[in-house]
């Protein structure tokens, strides 16, 4: 008990640090003086425990105030919002990808003002890249650019939620050379390098956005769930089966035990397993939620493996606590942190009485055959995830501003398929690196989990009213967390102490196992049957914000993509829920011109699927460094690439042909939108005609060349621009649909009111992402109809 | 001189262990293996609920009997000859079979020593003829699956407080056989006949007590016992943990 009341104390004593600024010295008199007075009244066991109390908020205290730096010129944050400089450093973490940055943490090296010598310094300033070229752990830096304040807004402060990670500058994408790279740790490398090929192999198998997920579970990078999806996450309460939590490393650890037992000594297997949850804990990223669960886990397998001990539960939460908070005081104060310690804190306090309370509820009403198996149904979906949450929710409430109250029966639904999904979704991982046939079989059983787990949530999401906003002030939360603890203090007149968290994790799949193959047979055969070609010619226009993207599907199930948009994640979204799972193939990519917000979203693309041909205009390398990474992904994946030339037609095998209209031999100069890949779609009395960006000097040369133009459904060119879709191209066109692939409320003021006007003498009906979201326009080559959705 | 340094270099042995054990105790709180209340691992609320074997006893095999007697009903029957007798510690009821279940099957080995505890306090109660204590042995293969053998440390703990002399290696299981747990009496004896085999060198002359955890029918004993005669040994007694009935 002694470990858990100094925890209790330590974190107390750092809490009390950041309110109270003493110095140093006076917190360490305070942990002297209690440690030499328990030694005094060692005999005296409740006097010894408060006086150790003491003694740890005393150096809970002290390691507060070390843990601030000092700012002086030797330190980068000394620099801030001052003007320009170049500095050199190294990468020391894995760039965290966005959708249209990376962030770097670059350990800084020397400083040198405009035309000044260059100085030594040391801190770490958050940089913010642009995606390409691409940046990796170990590469050494030049920059150039302003070191600055991180921000302050009025809910969030940046500038803290980065100081308690050791970060005191920022840096917006600063002009950037490489000037080395491979430094750095080498173990460090060798994992992330792992983690790559991982990440590759999930993209191959399995589409988005299911996808992204499993990214999420396995791997701890979720960057690549799409907003709208992360949004429903958060609005059912499920954004902790993203994170990696104890759940995956209770699993990894009965895993490593299982399989090195055979060959290894009793003491022998404890070292195997701890060396792979750290390996694993580095390879995820090292969030808080994981460091805890891993050292917590560590702890397990030493007392009761090694020591054979029981294993006191909340002595190693507090004891992970305690050591979390010695390597770096700030994490007190890190969300993840403290949702994980809260939720592992109510596991252990709540599980039980919560079960043994309703078995003896339901015992007054059913036999005990029933409650038994009545217990089993609902124990580990419903009653745990109740403990789990009754410390939770005061702060997801505070942090989050709302209340999800549809989170318990989306956890009892959802939490269940989760073992299935870290098991198929890790064996499909691992296999698949090394056999990708076999990986892909596992990776389709994988993917049904995931699409259950994503189908629910998004279900769940569509509730009315599944989500309510709430405001809890600071000391709000200190009465409810006061209330908590005061009736579970009453509940508990003899406390009892339980491993229910680690029974909890280890879930009994083989029962299952028979009920689970056939379901699993019987889902693929129809999923692969509701996905099977239907026969008509499908025009989807995704809704990619600001941007272009277009995904067709000819009858027989020809698959091209007209451009990708700005933000890979949606685009790898849209594409795995309209692409059958089974098929990895793309037949035809179209890169309409380099500009970001058409194929930006292209270049992870060819990391997913198999892509015929991509047409592009005929540009080269070093128009954008977007466009080099598409040009390069596409040589690296063994795709040709063609340029599209006026007058050429493409024929696609179930009677729908391409008429490439623009460019013709001689691109404008500096004109990039001017020479968009345009062509004209047929099929049966249906056409189609796309234009990319163009504006009015690729129309009028189009009208030149004196080409059929007329298309029923003509996708307007450059966002609806004032300069594109003039009065001379639309009557040679006669749409009856016009579509426009638009961002709310973009910067551009597309579409333009013109442009809008023109749209409406020629008589055609205007359909707008920005209004309606994903527009598909489905035909079976004479009648046609249309249809919006997500 | 040289015997000052010895009980230093142990005094030292025995302070650093005891340290040790502090910090053990503060990072990996002992709870208890029966009832999770921490502070130790069996609380004094399960170690005033253990149920000691008391008289009436069977004089022979050591089953509760209701009133003395030399030999009890299933001794006549089916006695446990060579054996000299047979003794244990507490009966096999609650806590003990989950304490045991835990030392076993749990991996909480940990608990041995205050399972050996309880040996030793009961110890004096039965006035057995002893030289030489024995453990009986597991076979190498299930020794290694589980890592260690849970009489084998019940016997060290036990004579590590009773200052006897323990048998290293001195039973061997030359047979693998499947747990006796299940079987009924004639099959547990089929099943460990002939699986021992003892060492001469160590046994010769002696009186051997045989320790295992629980005695169910006394099979186990009863095999070890003839291989310990057959090596030697004077005259061969069993002594447990518990007792089943």
């Amino acid at each position: 008990m002694v470990v858990v009341v100094m925890g209790i104390a330590w974190l107390a004593g750092i809490w009390l640090a950041s309110g109270l600024a003493q110095p140093v010295i006076v917190w360490l008199l305070v942990g002297g003086a209690g440690l030499a007075a328990s030694a005094l009244f060692w005999k005296r066991a409740r006097i010894r425990l408060t006086l150790l109390g003491l003694a740890a908020i005393g150096f809970g205290g002290a390691r507060y105030g070390t843990a601030v730096p000092l700012i002086n010129n030797s330190h980068i944050a000394y620099y801030n919002d001052g003007p320009a400089v170049t500095l050199t450093g190294l990468v020391v973490d894995e760039p965290d990808v966005r959708d249209r940055f990376v962030n770097l943490r670059v350990e800084m090296e020397s400083i040198a003002p405009e035309d000044g010598p260059a100085q030594p310094v040391h801190g770490t300033a958050l940089v913010r890249a642009f995606r390409y070229p691409e940046i990796a752990y170990g590469m050494r830096l030049e920059m150039n650019g302003r070191l600055e304040t991180p921000p302050e807004w009025e809910d969030f402060s940046y500038k803290e939620y980065l100081a308690r990670q050791n970060i005191y500058s920022l840096i917006n994408t600063p002009r950037i050379s490489i000037m080395a790279e491979n430094e750095g740790n080498p173990l460090y490398r060798a994992i992330y390098a792992f983690k790559a090929r991982a990440q590759t192999t999930i993209n191959r198998l399995i589409p988005d956005p299911q996808a992204a997920l499993l990214s999420g579970i396995l791997l701890g990078s979720d960057t690549g769930i799409a907003p709208n999806l992360a949004d429903d996450f958060r609005n059912t309460g499920m954004t902790h089966i993203i994170a990696i939590s104890g759940f995956n490393i209770a699993i990894l650890i009965a895993i490593l035990v299982q399989v090195s037992e055979p060959f290894l000594s009793r003491r022998g297997a404890v070292g195997f397993a701890i060396v792979g949850i750290t390996l694993y804990t580095l390879l995820v990223g090292a969030d808080a939620s994981v460091v805890r669960a891993a050292i917590m886990g560590g702890i397990y397998l030493v007392a009761n493996r090694l020591l054979g001990r029981p294993n006191f539960a909340y002595a190693s939460l507090f004891l992970a606590g305690f050591v979390m908070t010695l390597v770096n005081p700030f994490t007190l104060w890190d969300v993840g942190f403290q949702l994980s310690f809260t939720a592992t804190l109510g596991l252990m306090l709540y599980a039980d009485p919560f079960t043994r309370w309703t078995r003896r509820r339901l015992l007054r009403y059913l036999n005990r055959k029933t409650v038994r198996s009545v217990m089993g149904l609902i124990s580990e979906s419903i009653l745990i995830t109740l403990a789990a949450q009754v410390l939770t929710l005061p702060l997801m409430a505070a942090y989050f501003g709302q209340l999800s109250l549809i989170s318990l029966p989306a956890n009892a639904l959802i939490l269940p398929a989760q073992p299935g999904v870290m098991l198929w979704g890790g064996l499909a991982t691992l296999t698949g690196m090394a056999v990708p046939a076999i990986g892909q079989i596992f990776g389709w059983i994988a993917w049904l989990f995931l699409s259950y787990s994503i189908g629910l949530v998004r279900l769940f999401a569509a509730v009315p009213g599944a989500a309510v906003p709430i405001a809890v002030s600071p000391t709000g939360i200190m009465i409810i967390y006061a209330a908590i603890g005061a009736v579970t203090w009453l509940a508990k007149q003899e406390p009892e102490q339980r491993e229910r968290v680690t029974a909890v994790l280890r879930q009994n799949f083989s029962q299952r196992a028979a009920l689970g193959l056939s379901l699993l047979a019987a889902t693929l055969a129809i999923g692969w049957n509701v996905t099977q070609p239907d026969g008509n010619l499908h025009i989807v226009f995704i809704d990619v914000g600001q941007g272009d993207a277009t995904f067709i599907q000819t009858p027989s199930g020809r698959q091209i993509l007209v451009d990708g948009g700005y933000y890979p994640s949606v685009l790898n979204d849209a594409l795995g829920r309209r692409i059958p799972f089974w098929d990895k193939e793309i037949d035809l990519m179209v890169a309409t011109h380099p500009d970001a917000d058409h194929i930006s979203g292209l270049v992870g693309v060819f990391g997913r699927y198999r892509v015929g041909q991509l047409i592009t205009d005929g540009q080269g390398l070093g128009e954008s460094p977007i466009y080099d990474a598409v040009l390069l992904a596409a040589e690296e994946a063994g795709t040709p690439i063609r340029r599209a030339l006026a007058g050429e037609t493409i024929f696609i095998e179930d009677g729908v042909r391409l008429e490439v209209l623009h460019p013709g031999a001689e691109l404008f100069p500096d004109e990039r939108n001017e020479n968009s890949v345009s062509m004209r779609l047929v099929y049966g009395d249906f056409t189609y005609l796309f234009t990319g960006d163009a504006e009015a000097h690729a129309e009028e040369a189009m009208l030149a060349r004196r080409v059929p133009l007329d298309a029923l459904v003509f996708k307007a060119g450059h966002h609806g621009s004032k300069g594109s879709s003039g009065a001379p191209f639309l009557a040679a066109i006669r749409p009856q649909i016009i579509t426009i692939s638009v961002g709310a409320d973009n910067n551009f003021g597309h579409p333009s009111p013109e442009m809008l006007q023109r749209a409406q003498d020629v008589g055609a009906v205007v359909l707008r992402t920005d209004e309606l979201g994903t527009i598909e326009v489905v035909t079976d080559g004479r009648t046609m109809w249309w249809q919006a959705g997500p | 001189m040289t015997d000052y340094f010895q009980s230093s270099s142990a005094h030292w042995k025995h302070q650093t262990r005891r340290l040790a054990n502090i910090i053990l105790d503060f990072v990996f709180p002992p709870v208890c293996a029966h009832c999770k209340k921490p502070g130790a691992l069996i609380c004094s609320d399960c170690l005033a609920a253990i149920p000691w074997l008391t008289e009436p006893i069977c004089s022979h095999c050591g089953r509760v009997v209701s009133r003395p007697m030399l030999r009890c009903a299933a001794c006549q029957k089916n006695p446990l000859f060579p054996l000299e007798r047979v003794r244990a510690a507490t009966i096999f009821a609650n806590p003990i079979p989950d304490l045991i279940h835990q030392l076993k099957y749990n991996g909480l080995f940990a608990l041995a020593e205050p399972l050996a505890g309880l040996m030793v306090e009961a110890w004096s109660n039965w006035k057995i003829p002893v030289d030489l204590v024995v453990a009986v042995p597991l076979h190498p293969d299930r020794e290694k699956k589980r890592g260690y053998n849970q009489s084998d440390l019940l016997v060290t703990h036990f004579c590590k407080k009773l200052n006897l002399e323990k048998g290293v290696r001195a039973l061997q299981r030359i047979r693998n056989t499947p747990p006796q747990v299940g079987l009924n009496a004639s099959n547990r004896q089929l099943n460990v006949a002939n699986a021992f085999q003892a060492d001469p060198n160590q046994v010769a002359g002696k009186d051997v007590v045989l320790v295992d955890d629980v005695c169910t029918t006394g099979s186990t004993l009863k095999a070890g016992a003839e291989a310990l005669l057959a090596a030697g040994a004077g005259r061969v007694s069993g002594y447990c943990l518990a007792r089943a009935l």
